[in-house]
């Protein structure tokens, strides 16, 4: 029974996504994607920007994201603080975030208010202004989140992890920036980005909810139809990462009481047709009890208290991670060793049909659970298609996964994780210092 | 004749006519479901009115752990079996317990609600807490508990409520602490199952794809023949507010950034001024950006990220709480402390009583437009037992409440000169400049 798979006819039937989803695009490049979902009444507005730390060199990292923060300030008619008090007014739900490669701003919002979402939106698209009085306590603000990553022990472990594991791609830079060049951040590099980056041609804008689709068209076109397009070219470092031939080790002491082992493999991008396969093979090894990872560490030899495995790819190559909690650091060769032993296993033997299927199966019904929330949908759309070029892969990405053999998962670890491939994070307790 | 399931059956509308039926079983189980048949899935909970709150402060984390344990064997079926059927069903599950409640909750596709209740009724009444697993699980708990004393903002947090809530279980963690797990026993959950996990204790939750009729026959051949029994109630904290403010200064040379903690008692959610309460904190030191606290600390002065301020949320009276990390310690504080008095002393402003009342009733409805929202609203409006309109009535009650009452619940509410206050970072006694406080050592 268990090796039965899920009826995969619930998602591609008449009340599909497909079917609820509509798009169009401005004369001045604005790409718009809707989701009509009407069963409660509300709407999320979301605008995501093609600029993050993907695009900042080195002095400049962390601009996107302090550009983020400023764009919240000041407009040609709104002043500080003014967006924030209009939606907090009606009761929106609103934030911005920036990511390697995307700024993403958005408000969920009650439907018949809707429309002022998309007034805030396009005055912030074209028309903020950054007075020199403003950027230094909004640089303030900055450097204290930055802070706040210095004073966590596993955030440290993280940001040398990124930066040992990519050379060159910019996917070693945290997206808050170094602190060197957080500390150097001048208005002038905030106008310069903004001016840049901020342009219809170079954003994405994802309307879901109780919404039709000649109003969207209508009202997206009234505020954003005479914006100026720019099209921005970006920078595209997909195959910039060179191969990596040999392991890479470090670690990284902090007063910590519980030691931390990291381990990642680089893995394909989303030009690479296995790219998904990443996200099954960390399935089988990390996801639940039952996973081989967990089964081998937490319940068979108990060496470790927790263990979770996630492939990080969202456009160019990425990384699977293996994250493991360790009950001492003296346990950490040996559960090094059994890890690899596992991973060994994965590249000589198939998974068994019981291991696939759970993995689908949980893959078929999280695609239906995400649709639960108008905002959650938005935001898979927007990201789809911002760092695949097309927010269908979204649902490609399922029947993929749907699709993927035995044979495809041992090839993919076969050539993807193996010991030469392989970059080894540990976090420690501090050293006492020798006089 | 097939007998009457349930002794009592209301049907309660919240406000945008879906319809949230409530029924009680003759053993004091109460059912809770709303229909929503857009998505093919079923959120289901089961929720036990006693949590972390009712354990003996020195064995905290029994509930926690207790809760997790319902995941790991029952007389039936072991851990791996669970886990095996849950996987197969494509299902997300968690299992854990806050201060006031302990909670299993599943998301399954809704082809699937019958295997999930036979489920959650063995995980329910049939734990076998087999004691390999209980280990494993109690180490689990306590790394997680270790770790966490690896996060200042954590470390203040749990400073603060040490020093406030003294002997009370509120004093540590929900999950319990590095000194208390170590000495739980499999026999305390089996004892904390036995005690509290009973009929009249207890409550079902179903949002999404059901049939309400169907469904209460399936909980009544479920549940039907569990059997209540009395169930003991937590006591509240006794505080003794300091008569001027005292403070506890952590110094850690490590840190580029200073870490504050500060408060003192505040009220239950059962508390009649429960809502003025929340308008005014939300006034006071709610959103970042738009509060009194943000503007003044982080969009004026640049001085923080994050600054705010609460009450907490719970059933027996929990804290009124400030928090704010930086670089410039003494320069926050100051401020912080200008406008909570100013609060108190003066009050809040028609308009931001105004704004506030848009926010609360405006964001009411994006609460609760997916299953899960739905679900956390029900969820509180049984536990803390507002009452069958609650949710209907909520944005009239937030309308209602008058900037008297607001500035009534400053004067009392607040109090300004008997703080207690957790400092963690590089910082000294000298440096924070503050001036008629005694300080702990």
């Amino acid at each position: 029974m268990f090796n039965s798979l899920l009826c995969f006819l619930i998602v591609s039937g008449a009340d599909s996504i497909e079917s609820r989803i509509f798009e169009f695009q401005l004369r001045n490049g604005l790409e718009v994607i809707g989701y009509v979902d009407s069963s409660a009444p509300v709407v999320s507005v979301n605008i995501y920007y093609r600029v993050g730390s993907y695009d900042e060199n080195t002095g400049y990292t962390g601009i996107s994201h302090m550009l983020e923060h400023m764009s919240f300030k000041h407009t040609d008619i709104y002043k500080p603080g003014d967006f924030d008090r209009m939606l907090d007014s009606v009761g929106a739900f609103n934030n911005g975030f920036t990511s390697t490669y995307y700024t993403g701003y958005y408000e969920n919002i009650a439907k018949e208010r809707w429309e002022l979402a998309l007034k805030l939106e396009a005055a912030r698209m074209a028309k903020c202004i950054f007075p020199d009085s403003e950027f230094e306590s909004e640089h303030q603000v900055v450097a204290e989140e930055r802070r706040l990553q210095d004073n966590r022990p596993t955030a440290a472990l993280w940001e040398n992890f990124d930066a040992v594991a990519f050379l060159a791609n910019p996917q070693r830079n945290p997206t808050i920036g170094w602190p060197d060049d957080v500390a150097n951040f001048t208005v002038e590099k905030i106008r310069e980005w903004y001016k840049f980056y901020y342009n219809p041609a170079n954003a994405v804008l994802v309307v879901s909810g109780d919404i039709r689709p000649e109003e969207v068209q209508t009202k997206v076109e009234k505020y954003f139809g005479k914006l100026k397009g720019a099209p921005v070219k970006r920078a595209d470092f997909y195959n910039i990462e060179p191969e990596l031939n040999g392991e890479r080790r470090f670690i990284v002491r902090k007063p910590v009481n519980v030691p931390l082992l990291l381990i990642g493999y680089p893995t394909p991008g989303v030009r690479d047709s296995l790219y998904i396969i990443g996200d099954v093979v960390a399935s089988v090894l990390g996801a639940g009890r039952n996973s081989r990872l967990y089964r081998t560490l937490v319940v068979d030899s108990g060496l470790a208290t927790s263990v979770s495995v996630w492939n990080s790819v969202e456009k160019d190559p990425g990384l699977l991670y293996i994250n493991i909690t360790p009950k001492s650091d003296t346990l950490i060769p040996k559960i090094e060793q059994l890890v690899y032993q596992q991973i060994k296993r994965m590249q000589t033997e198939p998974v068994t049909e019981k291991e696939l299927n759970r993995v689908k199966n949980q893959a078929l019904a999280g695609y239906i659970f995400d649709r639960d929330d108008i905002s959650d949908i938005a935001y898979y759309l927007a990201t789809s298609h911002i760092t695949t070029g097309n927010w269908r892969n979204f649902l490609e990405q399922l029947k993929r996964i749907q699709s993927a053999t035995q044979e495809q998962i041992m090839s993919y670890c076969s050539r993807y994780l193996t010991d030469r491939r392989r970059i080894v994070g540990i976090l420690l307790p501090e050293m006492e210092e020798k006089q | 004749m097939r007998p009457a399931l349930f002794l009592l059956s209301i049907i309660i509308t919240i406000s945008f006519g879906i319809p949230v039926r409530r029924d009680s079983l003759n053993n004091g189980l109460i059912l809770l479901t709303c229909e929503d048949h857009r998505l093919p899935i079923v959120d289901l909970a089961l929720i036990c009115r006693s949590g972390a709150g009712v354990e003996p402060k020195e064995k905290a984390g029994i509930a926690t752990l207790c809760a997790r344990m319902l995941l790991r064997g029952t007389t039936k079926i072991s851990a791996d079996s669970i886990a095996t059927l849950l996987d197969y069903l494509g299902a997300r599950y968690s299992a854990g317990a806050d201060f006031d409640h302990l909670y299993l909750n599943f998301r399954l596709l809704s082809k699937d609600l019958s295997s999930g209740l036979d489920l959650l009724a063995d995980l329910t009444l049939n734990p076998a807490f087999p004691n390999e697993e209980f280990i494993r699980t109690r180490e689990e708990v306590l790394t997680a508990a270790r770790r966490a004393y690896e996060n200042p903002g954590v470390v203040v947090a749990m400073e603060f409520d040490r020093l406030l809530f003294g002997n009370h279980r509120y004093a540590l963690p929900v999950s319990g602490d590095t000194a208390t797990i170590p000495d739980i026993k499999v026999e305390d959950l089996r004892q904390f199952h036995q005690t509290y996990l009973v009929p009249n204790n207890c409550f079902v939750i179903a949002v999404g794809d059901i049939n309400p009729q169907e469904l209460q026959e399936a909980i009544y051949n479920r549940f039907g023949n569990w059997r209540p029994k009395p169930v003991p109630q937590p006591l509240d904290p006794e505080f003794k507010l300091p008569e001027k403010t005292v403070i506890k200064l952590i110094t850690r040379k490590d840190m580029n950034q200073t870490y504050i903690h500060f408060g003192h008692p505040g009220i239950s959610a059962l508390d009649s001024d429960l809502i003025p309460v929340r308008l005014m904190s939300y006034i006071l030191g709610g959103p970042p950006l738009s509060s009194r606290l943000g503007l003044a600390v982080r969009e004026y002065a640049g001085l923080a990220y994050d600054v705010r301020c609460w009450f907490d949320r719970r059933l027996l009276t929990g804290a009124f709480r400030a928090t704010v990390q930086t670089a410039k310690p003494a320069e926050a504080i100051k401020k912080m402390f200008i406008e909570i008095r100013r609060m108190n002393e003066a009050g809040a402003t028609q308009q931001e009583l105004f704004k506030a009342h848009n926010y609360f009733t405006g964001s009411f409805p994006l609460t609760y437009s997916s299953n899960q929202g739905k679900l956390e609203q029900i969820k509180n409006q049984e536990l803390y037992r507002y009452g069958t309109d609650w949710l209907e009535t909520y944005p009239q009650k937030v309308r209602a409440t008058t900037l008297k009452q607001v500035n009534s619940t400053a004067r009392e509410r607040l109090k300004p000169d008997h703080y207690i206050m957790v400092i963690m970072g590089n910082v000294s006694k000298d440096d924070l400049h503050l001036q008629n406080v005694e300080w702990l050592e």
